[in-house]
């Protein structure tokens, strides 16, 4: 947002949303909804799932042609595409805003893409051409949080922004920051347990921090989010039980994992992390390799569950192998 | 090797029930069989053509005891198709409706010539079987018990089984009933040995009984315990059953074979004097040697003896040749076909005249429908028109060639439902004319009512209502959802398949009636493999005449491997499922288990995965927390994950080319996990994941509303946003003050969301260990939330949905607005007309909420109100 102030002046600040209905080949209606503000249009094209592909074809492509007619300007800026990898898209824009030059005229409209790792790789491919032929009329913004997911020929296309994760001491800067303003006390110490249980996802510590306000029972306990305290129950539970019956008690909490629109990459990591502490070095990197290995083919799989199921079945493995030569059951 | 596939699914019963035949019996008929040397010649009693010699035999009967004629009994009950309550009526029905006029009379002939050409097995195997001492008296016991039969059961009966299980000399081990138990050295498989027997007419079942002839005993059982100890055997002992170990057992079979193999010679020398003999007389018919033109006169002579119809021409199709003409006719279903007839006939008294009650019941007799409903090919159709004849009434058919939409339905039906029968004007017979006005409606095929005949259901349940007519409906599947509603309004009559003698008798009629050589243990063998399909074995039958005159067991052998196939794939998913993980003690074989896995590509493979913990849970010999178990669980897992990579080859990048090696991955996650699961649970999948497509919508709505104050999409919502959001909108609810109603409305404002996002999506998305009492809100406290926001929260709902749809429509007010707003902005376009629409609208709500907040975005007025906002207003600074 902040560069697009840059550019355009206070006008950006007025967004709209807006939907946009269009058919596939195939006859199915999909509809997508943008933000955006006369000088730029935000949007997600991967939330149309497996037809993203028709989104980066005809909607950009659309978006790019026309933004001609509303900034009728000659003058072509040699700002290049950025790419952004980043936890967060709004520090990636920031980062992206040092480079700007030529305030309030330029005559390109700026179409930013969010979560551009998540777009299938046809869709990816569909964005290539389109990139480079509107480059008079559009620049393209995208943010991902994995720059591996994302194919190379666009990555040559583009400038690659690491935005890097805050740091712990730099969250609590921020945290003690928020808290004086709004004249709440917050602890060094409960500072540092937010930040730490955060993953450094400033987001997500700012909103632990404000639960943790509103919540009536102050500093008893930091509270996590619901799903972690679910994933670390799944830890505890196959860490008792190793058997086919426990499988299947554990396919249930995954099926509720899912069913709760938790992405498997996010439970990979919460299970992972969860289970750690309870394990032992020569253990540890065993599990950390297989979850890695389980959550790779994952991404080639079809159905989500079943890449988790296994990872918990080959845990059980281990570990219950790991107990027997240890504790000579 | 021909393994019934349906033997995986059930296991042999070791109950051994039947009373225990006498001996004292067997030997007062071995003393008289001796008069009367042709063996298995049960019985032909018939009265007409019975000739002196004949009686000299029915005489010798009558010295059989009762007892065994009800061993017979149940013996035949064995191997009906289905056990059924009226198999026995079955059986007595189908005996009233035999046509034996033409077999009847080939009989005495073709004895005469056996009698010379071949010999006898029992006294042969008297003679030269000096292996088990009580041999010679089973074979002779065997030989009376038709005899028995015929004098328990009537004249009738006794001509029955004369045609059905006629002494074929081929078939020396014809009515012998022989039980294998442990290992045969020779034979790989109790299988194999079994249709050995079967190939000489022997009948073999899987326990012993009283009436079970030889019980064959191999030296080991399976588990490797020695065969004595095996149930059977100890059964077999106690009952006084012939027990043949391994080498009396060949050298039983060698022998049997041996009658067997000089009958069919004789058989074929018999075959070039045919056509000398068949001029003669349609009585040589049997030898179905006769030229055609012999033929139809044998069966055109016998059709008016018989119900059944011939039609002179011939290129109909048998099924039609042979349908039954007469209720007599039908085989099978007695019960059910009474039924029919006497709802029909008390019809009218009923519904019309109301000069009749009958009461209601679970079958429901009293309905103004009737519905039929059962497997196909077992004659539902033929049983209504023929029935419906046979009461009186005109037939008026509809069936899933016809167009049935609601408006044909209620055009063609509703309409003979109403009025007055035209057709019976032109009746004619005096009988006829008498029933005339009387008719009936017979929609066939009910649950084929498709999507193309959409309604055409329910109305068929207004016709049936205000139905002046019966109407007989008829499905294969009661189970459909739309039968069921139609089965309430409907006489409930379920028909089941014929039992397995009394169809085998029709075939084996029809077949002589085509002249063809129609071996009784090679029909047995060809209906059991059409699972009592009456229409569908005419069809094979028909077939194999085009190909050849002869059926044997080996024949139909050789065909089985295809009709299995069909099987295969005529399993539903479950049963496949089933098949697919067998057991461990006796897997099926690739091939097998691989074809079941494309009786459903899309289905079987979730069930594969829904199932293989229990697989591995019940296959597994060590416990369930072991090591090896463990070992055998994760592999599994690891199987299945590989062929779920290839399945996403095979949807997400279209590779179908891949779909056997997918079969074969999903065997293999069988394979390894290896034990039976018994009835598979159904994929849990399939509702998880609509459930996951469902909550994911609903967020990724909320996400939009809250997009332009927030920068976010729906997975940020669910993992960070939505404690939060529960805690500072849902909790202050809690109390129920009128300040903490503002409050949460003041949030749910400055986030842009609807009441719906609150009470639906946070509502809905939540785990399992979610506090369950944060949505217990008061209903009084709830309902002032809800009057309040809508009072007050209408503009912010207004606001979020003409954000949805740009310019939906605009209020006069509002129009006046986008016309200043546009003086304003000078030249900008519509959309920018809009924005700053909204923009205003903003500043207008906020003053009407007298909030003091959420100005231009909200950002100022966020660290004034609650501190549900700290994060909102901080979060654009911290952009920057």
């Amino acid at each position: 947002m902040a560069l697009l102030r840059e550019i355009y002046g206070p006008g950006v600040e007025k967004v709209k949303l807006e939907h946009r209905v269009f058919k596939t080949p195939t006859g199915r209606k999909i509809e997508l909804t943008t933000l955006g503000s006369n000088y730029h249009i935000e949007m997600n094209p991967s939330d149309a799932g497996n037809n993203d592909r028709y989104v980066v074809q005809e909607v950009i492509k659309e978006i790019a042609q026309a933004s001609l007619v509303v900034a009728s300007g000659s003058r072509t800026a040699p700002n290049p595409f950025a790419s952004s990898s980043s936890s967060s898209s709004a520090a990636a824009t920031a980062a992206a805003g040092s480079e700007t030059k030529g305030r309030g005229k330029a005559n390109f409209k700026v179409v930013f893409l969010s979560d551009c790792d998540y777009l299938t790789k046809a869709a990816q491919h569909g964005l290539r051409r389109t990139m480079e032929k509107y480059v008079r009329n559009c620049r393209l913004i995208l943010c991902c949080e994995n720059l591996s997911k994302v194919i190379d020929p666009l990555r040559s296309r583009c400038l690659p922004i690491r935005v890097a994760a805050p740091s712990h001491e730099e969250m609590c800067a921020v945290l003690q920051t928020v808290a004086k303003r709004e004249s709440v006390t917050l602890t060094p110490s409960a500072c540092a347990a937010i930040a730490s249980n955060s993953q450094r996802n400033l987001r997500r510590a700012l909103l632990m921090a404000e639960s943790q306000g509103v919540a009536t029972d102050k500093g008893a306990q930091l509270q996590l989010p619901d799903w972690e305290v679910y994933v670390s129950d799944l830890a505890k539970r196959i860490c008792k039980d190793q058997s086919p019956a426990g499988l299947l008690a554990a396919r249930t909490m995954l099926y509720d994992l899912l069913g709760n629109c938790i992405p498997p990459t996010v439970i990979f990591q919460a299970l992972v992390r969860a289970l750690l502490p309870k394990l032992d070095a020569e253990l540890k990197h065993k599990v950390v390799t297989c979850a890695a290995e389980y959550e790779h083919r994952l991404h080639h799989g079809q159905k989500d569950i079943y890449h988790l199921e296994a990872f918990v079945a080959k845990f059980m493995l281990l570990y219950r192998e790991y107990i027997m030569q240890n504790f000579s059951f | 090797m021909t393994k019934d596939i349906r033997s995986f699914f059930s296991k042999p019963a070791h109950n051994p029930a039947a009373p225990k035949s006498t001996s004292p019996t067997s030997k007062t008929a071995t003393s008289k069989r001796k008069e009367i040397p042709s063996p298995a010649k049960e019985s032909t009693k018939k009265g007409r053509t019975t000739s002196p010699r004949k009686r000299e035999k029915s005489s010798a009967k009558h010295s059989s005891s009762s007892k065994k004629a009800i061993d017979i009994e149940d013996l035949e009950d064995d191997n009906d198709f289905e056990v059924d309550d009226d198999d026995d009526d079955d059986f007595e029905d189908t005996d009233d409706i035999v046509v034996v006029s033409a077999s009847k009379k080939k009989e005495p002939r073709t004895r005469g010539t056996n009698k010379v050409q071949a010999p006898t097995p029992a006294s042969n195997k008297r003679a030269r079987d000096p292996v088990t001492t009580k041999d010679e008296e089973r074979p002779a016991k065997k030989a009376t018990t038709p005899k028995s039969k015929a004098k328990a059961k009537s004249p009738r009966k006794a001509s029955t089984a004369s045609t059905s299980q006629a002494a074929d000399p081929r078939l020396p081990l014809a009515n012998q009933t022989i039980v294998i138990t442990g290992e045969l050295d020779k034979f790989s498989s109790r299988e194999e040995a079994a249709e050995e027997l079967q190939r000489l007419g022997a009948k073999v079942t899987t326990s012993v009984s009283g009436r079970t002839s030889y019980l064959v005993a191999g030296h080991v059982l399976e588990d490797g315990r020695p065969t004595s100890q095996s149930k059977k055997y100890k059964t077999a002992q106690e009952k006084g059953t012939t027990i043949l170990d391994e080498p009396a057992f060949l050298e039983f079979l060698e022998e049997a074979r041996a009658k067997a193999d000089a009958a069919n010679a004789a058989h074929a020398a018999a075959q070039p004097r045919a056509p000398t003999t068949a001029p003669k007389a349609p009585s040589s018919s049997s030898s179905s040697s006769q030229t055609s033109a012999a033929r139809w006169t044998a069966t055109s002579s016998s059709s008016s003896a018989s119900g059944l119809r011939s039609v002179d021409e011939d290129n109909i199709l048998w099924v039609d040749k042979y349908k039954p003409m007469t209720v007599a006719d039908l085989v099978g279903n007695t019960k059910a076909v009474a039924d029919l007839t006497r709802w029909l006939r008390d019809w009218d008294a009923v519904h019309i005249k109301k000069t009749l009650q009958i009461k209601y019941n679970k079958q429901n007799p009293g309905a103004k429908a009737a519905i039929l409903s059962g497997p196909p090919g077992i004659g539902k159709t033929s049983a209504a028109t023929i029935v419906a004849r046979a009461t009186g009434y005109d037939v008026i058919e509809l069936n899933a060639s016809d167009a049935r939409s609601k408006k044909v339905v209620r055009a063609v039906v509703g309409d003979a439902a109403h009025s007055a029968s035209v057709m019976a004007l032109g009746s004619r017979s005096e009988a006829e004319a008498k029933k005339k006005a009387k008719r009936v409606i017979i929609m066939d095929e009910v649950d084929g009512m498709s999507s193309d005949d959409r309604g055409g259901n329910q109305e068929l349940i207004q016709i049936i209502k205000q139905s002046r007519v019966p109407i007989i409906c008829i499905c294969n599947d009661r189970q459909k959802n739309a039968v069921r509603s139609l089965s309430n309004y409907c006489f409930d009559l379920r028909f089941a398949r014929p039992s397995l003698p009394s169809l085998t008798k029709r075939v084996i009629e029809i077949a002589q009636k085509e002249g063809m050589d129609a071996m009784p243990n090679a029909v047995e063998r060809l209906v059991k493999s059409s699972n009592g399909d009456v229409r569908q074995v005419i069809g094979l039958l028909q077939m194999w005449k085009a190909t050849s005159n002869t059926i044997t067991f080996d024949d139909v052998g050789r065909q089985e491997a295809s009709l299995k196939k069909d099987q295969t794939f005529a399993l539903t998913a479950f049963d496949a499922a089933t098949f697919l993980f067998g057991t461990a003690s006796k897997p099926a074989s690739f091939d097998l288990r691989y074809n079941a896995f494309f009786v459903d590509y899309d289905l079987i493979p979730l069930m594969v995965a829904e199932n293989y913990p229990k697989s591995v849970g019940a296959g597994s010999r060590h416990p369930p927390s072991s090591l090896e178990t463990l070992k055998q669980l994760s592999a599994a897992a690891d199987a299945y994950c590989d062929a779920d990579i290839v399945s996403q080859q095979i949807r997400g990048a279209q590779q179908w080319g891949l779909l056997p090696l997918s079969a074969a991955l999903h065997l293999r996650v069988a394979n390894i996990s290896g034990g039976s699961i018994g009835f598979p649970g159904f994929p849990e999948w399939l509702g998880k994941n609509s459930a996951r497509g469902k909550k994911k919508r609903l967020l990724t709505e909320t996400a939009m509303h809250m997009r332009q104050k927030t920068m976010m999409n729906s997975q940020t919502l669910r993992l960070d946003y939505m404690d939060a959001l529960r805690n500072s909108i849902v909790r202050p609810l809690h109390n129920g003050a009128p300040e903490d109603i503002d409050a949460t409305i003041e949030s749910m404002q400055s986030y842009g969301l609807s009441r719906d996002d609150v009470f639906e999506t946070m509502q809905e998305v939540r785990l399992e260990n979610a506090d369950p009492k944060l949505f217990e809100i008061p209903t009084k406290v709830k309902s002032a939330f809800t009057r309040k926001f809508n009072k007050l929260g209408h503009l912010s709902q207004a606001l979020v949905h003409e954000q949805g749809i740009v310019g939906l429509k605009p209020t006069k007010r509002k129009k006046q607005k986008s016309l200043d707003a546009s003086q304003n902005e000078g030249g900008s376009q519509g959309s920018a007309d809009d924005d700053d629409d909204d923009d205003e609208d903003d500043d207008d709500m906020d003053a009407l909420l007298q909030a003091g907040a959420s100005k231009s975005g909200g950002k100022r007025a966020a660290a004034k109100s609650t501190s549900s906002k700290k994060a909102n207003g901080k979060q654009p600074r911290k952009k920057r």
